[in-house]
């Protein structure tokens, strides 16, 4: 009888251990289910925000080059004839140099816009260079003191430079827009394994959590996104009144 | 759904084997498993509307109310054990579902991986019925073994239904069916363990024994719902490209 009842103890014993462990095998697999299609959610998230850039980039090159290719050549030859016509009225001699003038006009803002959507001259010098030709370009235009400085020897990946000018050109937008900031200090920097990019205003600063749910943090929604697509982590640092510091860094 | 559970009961509260379970739980939990019923019924009046993909499912349906009538008729009628009904049952039941849930990973890479889990799970039934020549009692491994295969598909497409889609989940028939399938069936492995054990063992078995037509239920009637919902939407001839149901 002992022996029935010891019998008995451990069916039950072995039963409820089994099943036990059953149990737990499907909630492990469960749990790892999860973290599986969350990872190939994430995945699949930034494919796709990486076509739509790499989309929006393909479709900035096609306007910018429709712009110097197509436009900019047409006013050329329209102001070529405008100078070939001979008119001895003084009156009808001072229209002409002011449409001339207009022309030229059209054609610098053609060149600025062309350059913004797309700067050519990526593809031939590297970003430091581009940087500099662009922050030259805007001071020309802003009021904004911008000192950009890059460390010896910085190597920016081809394929990380493009977005990298991107995010550089949103801050300095951003800076010019809103942040009422009288210098704006950027600053790159490489290592053998990532790419820092650095910057710091003395703007008005602003709170990061409110504009990150808000409809207005489109830049910085924009900026995460390019972020996201090389792989870069970002850090921004701002508060009301305090400016505004944004760490980028990039692996290589 | 589950035929085997009251056939069960009523199969050994007539050899006097389950002492502990009073004959008024048994006839509760006889017209509770009558609640297969109710999906059947569903599936029937709008059999029209029911997609093809969802055929295996409804065959599981028909076949579990095929296999009620046959244990009834087994146990009264021929005064013997229902165990080869049950037997073959749970092999059509098992293979079936997990034809379901692949027809349902209809874009998945990985769906080689319900073939095998099929092929195992015959194996298994053959191995444990034919070789071991088992087929006129029950025994608890396979069914315990395809619930927890199973359980594991189900929870696979429910998190990659989690994530993927983004209409209401509570609306989307497969949903329901593969939540349907995760209780039920992990109650299944909780059920065997229990009746293993044996009900004059253990008060807590009884107690997990007569709950299993109550869960029994509450499933037929999620199956049910389901099933409504796979028949209520048909706007558009092309429309089941669009809405995965």
């Amino acid at each position: 009888m002992p022996v029935n009842i010891c019998n008995m103890t451990d069916k039950f014993f072995y039963t409820v251990i089994i099943t036990s462990l059953l149990v737990a095998i499907v909630i492990i697999f469960f749990v790892i289910s999860v973290i599986y299609y969350h990872k190939r959610y994430i995945q699949l998230q930034k494919e796709k925000t990486s076509a739509q850039i790499m989309m929006q980039e393909q479709e900035r090159k096609r306007i910018a080059n429709d712009l110097h290719d197509s436009l900019g050549p047409m006013l050329s030859t329209v102001k070529l004839y405008m100078h070939s016509i001979k008119v001895s009225n003084e009156n009808d001699k001072e229209s002409l140099n002011k449409a001339s003038n207009y022309i030229d006009e059209t054609i610098t803002n053609l060149r600025e816009i062309s350059y913004n959507l797309l700067p050519s001259s990526l593809n031939r010098n590297d970003l430091v260079a581009v940087v500099k030709e662009y922050i030259t370009r805007i001071a020309s235009h802003h009021p904004l003191k911008i000192y950009f400085d890059a460390a010896e020897k910085t190597v920016v990946q081809k394929k990380t430079e493009i977005h990298l000018f991107r995010i550089i050109q949103e801050i300095v937008h951003n800076t010019v827009k809103h942040s009422g900031a009288t210098t704006l200090k950027i600053f790159i920097t490489s290592y053998p394994d990532c790419v820092f990019l650095l910057s710091e205003d003395n703007g008005r600063g602003f709170d990061l959590e409110a504009k990150k749910e808000g409809s207005a943090g489109l830049g910085l929604k924009s900026m995460e996104n390019r972020c996201e697509m090389i792989n870069a982590s970002l850090r921004i640092v701002t508060a009301e009144n305090e400016g505004c510091k944004i760490f980028i860094k990039v692996p290589n | 759904m589950k035929p085997d559970s009251v056939a069960q009961l009523y199969a050994a509260y007539k050899v006097r084997l389950i002492n502990n379970i009073p004959g008024m739980d048994i006839i509760v939990n006889f017209l509770l498993s009558q609640s297969i019923l109710l999906p059947i019924i569903v599936s029937l009046v709008r059999i029209k509307r029911l997609e093809k993909i969802y055929y295996p499912f409804f065959i599981v349906l028909l076949l579990g109310l095929l296999a009620e009538v046959a244990s009834f008729i087994f146990i009264n009628v021929f005064k013997v054990s229902n165990a080869p009904v049950i037997k073959v049952y749970s092999l059509f039941e098992c293979c079936l579902i997990i034809y379901q849930l692949y027809l349902w990973k209809n874009f998945s890479k990985n769906r080689q991986w319900f073939m095998i889990a099929l092929v195992i799970c015959i194996t298994f039934w053959i191995v444990e019925t034919i070789a071991f020549l088992n087929i006129n009692t029950f025994s608890p491994y396979f069914r315990v073994f395809y619930a927890f295969v199973i359980v594991l598909l189900s929870i696979n497409q429910i998190n990659g239904m989690i994530f993927n889609h983004k209409e209401s989940l509570f609306k989307n028939p497969r949903f329901l069916l593969s939540l349907g399938f995760i209780i039920f069936f992990l109650y299944q492995i909780i059920y065997e363990a229990s009746y293993y054990v044996g009900s004059d063992q253990s008060v807590v078995a009884t107690k997990i024994i007569i709950g299993f037509g109550y869960i029994n239920f509450v499933i037929n009637l999620l199956y049910a719902i389901a099933i409504y919902l796979i028949t209520s939407k048909h706007e558009g001839n092309y429309n089941h490209y669009f809405n995965e149901r």
